[in-house]
């Protein structure tokens, strides 16, 4: 929009500069011709008065010392005799003939290299002698290439001024739009918290308070929505704590530990429902973490209890670092979670590998074991609440939602290596988002 | 044994969980009313009070202030609210703990052992020594053979608890509701992982322990090895 401004008011100014300076161009050279033109009938009229002064002596062969031969030579002029011959001054030029002024019309002609003036003058024996003046063309043109230029220039610099002014009005426009388009990108990137200051065009300016309005709309509906989450499932926990003392009062047996387990499920699904409502719409920009010193981190975290239960854990970590939009403690709760998911639904001794790879952008996160493999080939476990032997499946819901929150993936597939059940995740770098 | 009062406006809570305490040994009265509940916690002689926030007639935390007002009975809350300023909140109104709903009544029970310990042992113990563990209960210090342990302040508080109750086997479940305040599932391997660490900066493994002792199934005892 900015720069297509900046064009039309170009060419608009360069169509105006040019209606104005040809004009004005052609007028300064016609200016320059006539000054000149001017100047020598003045000087020849000068002449022709001092020749009738002079009386019969204008005509003889003596009047250029009279007058003076080199005021002659240096202002062009010729005194033609009655004769037709030139008796002091410039020579006429070859073919030139002052016939039609010696009958006694003056007039200007166009000659070789000039114009030329001619003048008669009635001297005392009644004959008519004539002054002619000569207007080299270099005199007619004397000033007119150095005002075209100054003109030209002048133009120019109108023009120059014109596309910046347009510029400045364009970038005041664009701004404002830019800034909309930034703001919208953000809310559309889930960060309900940004507004536009609104500015520029009373238009845009409008668009920039419905962009408000409209956001901070989204952000009530949403802060409704999940407080009535929040609040549906912080009333289910009454009817829980109901359901869990009724369950203590049963005889231990099967059926009491299979209601315990599905009651603990539901507990769990409840408070992955409050701390949902609780997450917010979109992590803080800058809260980042290195996803390679994460899973450091964790794998010796859980590094005792595979020794204890004598799992072989194999790491493959990539050395290089891995900078992703995730917060430490959200990468380190998904790290959590996949090695977890190992521990909980294979035996003791199964082996457990962690690998990373950093490429093309991203990193690559995989937790794979020797187990027995996904329940149905693992399509579906991370759809919330899945349940996978026995568990709630949020886990894996977690991990995936988390992930996805950056622009990453989650595959769930047969391990090549162990045999085993293998989960995948690959982030996009932070470096490589932008 | 202890003389309960719960103050809860569910019927059936409040009957399944007085059913429940009296099975333990306790003696339980209820009512379903703040109103009511003040003036018997404020009149009575209960060791104390399970109270719940969301009464009818008064705001939970108004009514515990106006037992505060009068009487120092030990309170614990039930909520279903477990937001750390809503804690922090009933905590500083006058609560001596909180159980955050759903709750069984073996973890109420533990609450409430709890609260009466710290409630009438003032002569409670600044060091807790089994064999040659020794546990600083106010300086958050451990030794092992006069040792500093290097222990995080999660690993504190259940090597702490496990000495608290040392000899008796404590379940898992216990474990979490105790030291972590959650509730337990079952793939949940947060308190495998951290006795693996305890273990491990106590020097022993699972296979050959010394202090930490699991029963599959069961759950965990921190006893004094034998001599």
């Amino acid at each position: 929009m900015r720069r297509q401004l900046v064009r039309v008011v170009a060419a608009v100014t360069t169509m105006v500069a040019l209606a104005f300076l040809v004009p004005l161009a052609l007028v300064v050279k016609d200016l320059a011709a006539d000054r000149a033109i001017t100047r020598a009938e003045n000087n020849a009229e000068t002449i022709a008065r001092l020749l009738i002064v002079l009386g019969d002596e204008a005509v003889s062969p003596g009047v250029g010392a009279t007058v003076g031969e080199q005021i002659l030579l240096d202002q062009n002029l010729s005194i033609i005799a009655p004769g037709g011959n030139v008796i002091a001054g410039v020579p006429l030029l070859a073919g030139e003939d002052p016939e039609l002024a010696l009958s006694g019309s003056a007039y200007r002609a166009d000659v070789e290299g000039g114009q030329a003036i001619y003048v008669p003058v009635v001297i005392q024996s009644g004959d008519i002698a004539v002054v002619r003046a000569f207007v080299p063309h270099e005199v007619l043109t004397a000033g007119v290439t150095v005002s075209w230029v100054i003109l030209g220039a002048l133009g120019a610099l109108l023009i120059l001024l014109a596309v910046v002014v347009a510029d400045r009005l364009g970038r005041s426009m664009v701004e404002p739009v830019r800034q909309l388009s930034a703001t919208a990108a953000a809310l559309g990137e889930g960060d309900l918290a940004v507004r536009v200051a609104p500015s520029g065009p009373p238009e845009i300016e409008e668009v920039g308070h419905a962009l408000n309005h409209m956001a901070t709309q989204i952000q009530r509906l949403i802060e409704v929505e999940r407080e009535t989450a929040a609040d549906i499932a912080h009333r289910l926990r009454t009817p829980l704590t109901a359901l869990h003392l009724d369950i203590e009062a049963l005889d231990e047996g099967t059926v009491k530990e299979g209601l315990s387990m599905d009651l603990d499920a539901m507990e769990r699904t409840v408070d992955f429902v409050i701390a949902e409502a609780r997450r917010p719409v979109r992590r803080d920009r800058g809260g980042g973490c290195d996803l390679t010193q994460i899973v450091t981190d964790r794998i010796e975290f859980w590094r005792p209890l595979g020794e204890e239960q004598d799992r072989p854990v194999e790491t493959v970590f990539d050395p290089k670092p891995a900078p992703v939009e995730i917060p430490a403690e959200d990468a380190a709760v998904l790290v959590d979670a996949l090695i977890e998911n190992v521990f909980s639904h294979t035996d003791d001794g199964t082996a457990l590998s962690v690998s990373t790879v950093v490429d093309r952008g991203s990193v690559s996160l995989t937790v794979e074991d020797a187990g027995a493999g996904w329940v149905d080939g693992g399509a579906d476990v991370t759809d919330r609440g899945t349940s996978m032997g026995g568990s709630t499946g949020l886990g894996l819901d977690i991990v995936r939602r988390t992930v996805e929150s950056v622009g990453g993936t989650l595959d769930t597939h047969r391990s090549d290596r162990l045999g085993g059940a293998a989960v995948s995740v690959a982030i996009p770098l932070t470096a490589g988002r932008h | 044994m202890a003389s309960v009062l719960i103050i809860e406006d569910d019927q059936r809570i409040r009957s399944s969980l007085a059913s429940r305490l009296a099975e333990r040994g306790h003696n339980v009265e209820s009512v379903g009313r703040a109103i009511d509940g003040v003036e018997k916690a404020v009149g009575g002689t209960f060791d104390v009070v399970v109270l719940d926030l969301g009464l009818p007639d008064i705001d939970g935390v108004d009514a515990l202030r106006m037992i505060r007002g009068v009487s120092s009975v030990p309170v614990i809350i039930a909520t279903a609210r477990d937001d750390e300023s809503d804690i922090i909140g009933v905590l500083n109104a006058g609560a001596d703990d909180y159980v955050v709903k759903p709750y069984s009544a073996e973890h109420l029970e533990a609450r409430i052992r709890a609260v009466l310990r710290r409630a009438g042992d003032d002569a409670a113990p600044e060091a807790i020594t089994v064999g040659g563990l020794t546990i600083d209960l106010n300086g958050h210090r451990a030794t092992l053979d006069g040792v500093p342990l290097e222990l995080t302040a999660r690993e504190f508080e259940l090597l702490a608890f496990l000495a608290q109750r040392a000899g008796a086997m404590i379940s898992k479940r216990e474990l979490l509701a105790e030291v972590w305040r959650q509730p337990y599932g079952g793939a949940d391997k947060t308190v495998d992982v951290h006795l693996s660490w305890l273990r491990k900066k106590l020097g022993e493994t699972a296979a050959e322990p010394r202090y930490i002792h699991t029963k599959r199934g069961v759950g965990v005892r921190l006893d004094a090895p034998p001599k």
